[in-house]
């Protein structure tokens, strides 16, 4: 009897320790070579986001320049010169929306405040000494600085000649400080990245001292993905188009509406989600999230990229400036809306839920 | 013939759930399930979130019949959580415990029915036995309680995993491994096993063994030779979800202390006896006498069983897949079988002007009140009537995608039946649309 009984547990812990053997052998067969994330991360991280903080940068200090040769010389061709330089750094901006973690949303107000408060700007002019300086934008709010209020000194209201008034050495002395506070607030957003921001998030489940699991970097960035995408749609066309108050149409609460950059910024912005997404090179195979979503449902990656080529395809195709077209094509720009919002609704819906970043369980307790 | 044989079968299954048993099991039990309380009630404390769930939320979404509950303010709530905190403790120490336990169960159930967003199957687990216990002899000084004390938390614990078992033999849970799958490839980086967890055939081993665990275990519990493996089992299963799924809180503890009732009902002094050999292993000398029949009693007992037993069968009166419909879902045990993101527009058209607005509910919800209410249909109704209440007269019409353990996103809602119009209710919702096929 206990000879049977002692057979039997050396069976039963036998069989166990075959099962935990097996189990552990299997787990070991993998390993970090089989999880594509850390490559992913690594390349959103420094390929992705450090070149688009760098060129937001480096093209602010471009800005900069532009706006010293158009207040020592305010005329046409500077001017031209200098609203290339903020279109250019719009653009730049624009590409940036998806990373809106980590450095930059402390300094997203300060730099991107819109619709513009013209009467804020016009104040800020008015009280600014002849030579304005970082000590005097200091004292105002956000309303009154960043790249839009810029932007209404550059190109005016649209309804008079735009030079006139930068002739006017405080006017010009203003719109440079606040170039040259773009240039200060890029720059450190830059430098965050560059040193330690971009280490975070590709070191992250890994040492990161920001993320402590893969999964969570992995969420950081496909989260931000689709806030972007949700910005465009519901913050810069459902506003205007009147689709959350049932409203007229409003041109004055488009983004960028004095330039007429604003179909402009929003295909930067979705070139930027789409960065993160497919990867930095647009010609090379896949490095971005697509790589993740490719391993766990090829076919649904084939739908985001149709989608997205379909959305790209429409918004491209309404004629800028928005602002005009709002009035004359609504329906464009309504369809233009409702296909990003299908790119939105399948990164937030579909992807997010195949890469396990919106787990059915909240945090809250769940099962 | 002797007066066992002659009775009949009714009185002989009457007279054994009569008979006296050690206390020591439930009194373990008890112990175990007011500690659990109040830890559980401290971290819900520490977290916040009796704010964030109960006082911050302008709107809660209200169980069909309940729609007269309210919060309290936030003083009130607290005071709710105080008491529910220090009724926990007096359970434990099994003083006043008919009183603490009757108050713990209705304070409770307060909280819970507040806010169909915060459903969860545990808590409704808490409220049931919290409910089963005012029956149960176990205050401190009982020595002996009657057989159907034990086997009524006994039954209630095996219904939950026999349910959860009966839930899972659907196709998505066995022939595709969903939500598994999904789930458990997020968790590559998981220490040891996480490379194992990408790979589907860990998904699918599980989804099995997942099912096999629900359906046998308490069976397999009851059993005196399987027993020791079967709890095992239940603190490998519960120890592993708990570690894959440390969202899941509380669940884990809660089943593997309730389990506990299934050895034998004097286990606790067996092994305090193993672990301190100078203790008495001998419990109180059981009397032949019964205890008294209560009718009353176990007519309320055999109406809560009755109950437990049809709860979670009312889903196969509704067409459709209920997980996707969600009809039927809740308090039948339906546990971690979905996958499910969903995304809500409403769009409100004023019939006067024929002027449409369109209304995100995201923004005017906590994250969880938004994040459930995307893929509960009778949710998605309750706010679209509170949208019609502030816009008399108005029509609201939703769009409702929803994607669900893998499929593409899908339409849950018919975007052209204005939901204003629509009653909710027990019956069927034609409104919702059929789940989408498997690609």
């Amino acid at each position: 009897m206990i000879r049977a009984g002692l057979s039997r547990h050396v069976l039963t812990a036998m069989l166990f320790g075959a099962g935990v053997g097996t189990i552990v052998g299997l787990a070991c067969g993998g390993g970090d070579d089989d999880d594509s994330r850390p490559a992913v991360l690594e390349h959103v991280a420094r390929s992705v986001a450090v070149p688009a903080f760098t060129a937001l940068h480096d093209r602010a200090e471009a800005l900069v320049t532009a706006m010293d040769a158009l207040c020592a010389t305010p005329d046409d061709l500077a001017l031209t010169a200098a609203q290339a330089a903020w279109s250019d750094e719009r653009d730049a901006w624009a590409r940036v929306l998806p990373f809106g973690f980590g450095p930059l949303p402390p300094e997203l107000n300060a730099l991107d405040f819109w619709p513009v408060r013209v009467d804020s700007v016009e104040a800020a002019v008015a009280g600014a000494p002849a030579t304005a300086d970082a000590a005097y934008l200091g004292t105002l709010g956000v309303s009154a600085k960043g790249m839009p209020a810029l932007e209404y000194l550059l190109w005016g209201d649209g309804l008079g000649d735009p030079l006139a008034p930068l002739q006017d050495p405080r006017r010009c002395s203003y719109a440079r400080v606040l170039a040259v506070d773009i240039a200060a607030r890029t720059g450190a957003l830059n430098s965050a990245w560059t040193d330690e921001y971009a280490d975070a998030l590709a070191t992250a489940g890994r040492g990161s001292t920001v993320y402590d699991s893969l999964k969570a970097g992995v969420d950081e960035v496909v989260n931000k993905s689709i806030d972007a995408c949700l910005t465009m749609v519901k913050g810069k066309l459902d506003n205007p188009l009147g689709n959350l108050t049932g409203a007229a149409e409003d041109p004055t609460l488009m983004e960028s509406r004095f330039s007429g950059h604003t179909r402009a910024d929003l295909e930067a912005n979705l070139a930027g989600v789409w960065a993160v997404y497919h990867g930095a090179d647009l010609d090379a195979p896949a490095a971005g999230i697509s790589v993740l979503v490719q391993e766990i449902d090829a076919k649904l990656d084939e739908r985001v990229r149709a989608q997205y080529a379909r959305a790209r395809e429409v918004l491209t195709a309404v004629p800028e400036p928005l602002t005009a077209t709002l009035l004359a094509d609504r329906a464009a720009v309504q369809l233009a809306r409702d296909e990003l919002d299908t790119f939105r609704r399948m990164l937030k819906l579909d992807v997010a839920s195949a890469l396990g970043v919106t787990l059915a369980l909240s945090d809250n307790d769940g099962d | 013939m002797s007066e066992r044989a002659a009775s009949p079968p009714r009185s002989r299954l009457l007279r054994a759930l009569l008979a006296p048993v050690d206390a020591a099991g439930l009194h373990a039990f008890r112990i175990a399930f007011g500690l659990l309380m109040f830890a559980g009630t401290v971290r819900f404390a520490a977290r916040g979130w009796i704010h964030q769930l109960y006082v911050e939320p302008s709107f809660h979404f209200k169980y069909w019949g309940f729609h007269w509950l309210e919060p309290l303010p936030a003083a009130g709530m607290i005071a709710v959580f105080v008491a529910l905190g220090a009724l926990s403790l007096l359970v434990a120490a099994g003083v006043w415990y008919r009183p603490a336990v009757a108050l713990f169960f209705v304070l409770f159930t307060y909280v819970e029915l507040l806010d169909k967003a915060t459903y969860l199957n545990h808590y409704y687990f808490v409220s049931v036995v919290a409910l089963l216990m005012i029956a149960l002899p176990l205050q401190r000084r009982v020595a002996v309680a009657p057989t159907w004390a034990l086997w009524a938390v006994r039954l209630q614990v095996g219904l939950v995993y026999f349910y959860a078992g009966l839930a899972k033999l659907r196709p998505d849970w066995l022939l595709h491994a969903q939500p598994l799958k999904l789930w458990l490839a997020a968790r590559a980086d998981f220490p040891v096993l996480g490379p194992l967890l990408r790979r589907p055939e860990a998904a699918y081993a599980m989804s099995w063994a997942g099912a096999a665990f629900d359906l046998t275990v308490p069976f397999l519990l009851l059993h005196p030779r399987t027993r020791p493996f079967a709890y095992a089992g239940v603190l490998a299963f519960h120890g592993l979800t708990g570690a894959l799924f440390p969202a899941i809180g509380m669940f884990p503890w809660i089943m593997a202390a309730s389990a506990l009732v299934f050895f034998p009902p004097d286990w606790p002094r067996r092994l305090r006896h193993r672990l301190s050999p100078r203790t008495c292993p001998q419990g109180p000398v059981l009397s032949a006498t019964s205890f008294p029949a209560r009718p009353l009693l176990l007519s309320a007992l055999a109406l809560h069983f009755a109950v437990q037993l049809a709860l979670p069968l009312r889903r196969f009166a509704y067409p459709g897949d209920t997980a996707w419909t969600e009809e039927g879902y809740r308090f039948a045990w339906q546990v971690m079988l979905v996958e499910k993101v969903g995304s809500v527009g409403y769009r409100v058209r004023d019939p006067d002007s024929g002027r449409v607005r369109q209304v995100d509910p995201e923004p005017l919800l906590t994250a969880q009140q938004a994040k459930q209410m995307a893929f509960q249909p009778d949710m998605i109704l309750e706010y679209a009537h509170h949208l019609a209440a502030h816009n008399p007269g108005a029509e609201v019409r939703a769009d409702v995608f929803v994607t669900y353990n893998g499929r593409p996103a899908a339409r849950l809602v018919d975007p052209d039946v204005d939901l204003a119009r629509e009653r909710d209710g027990l019956a069927p919702k034609s409104w919702i649309l059929p789940a989408p096929p498997r690609p």
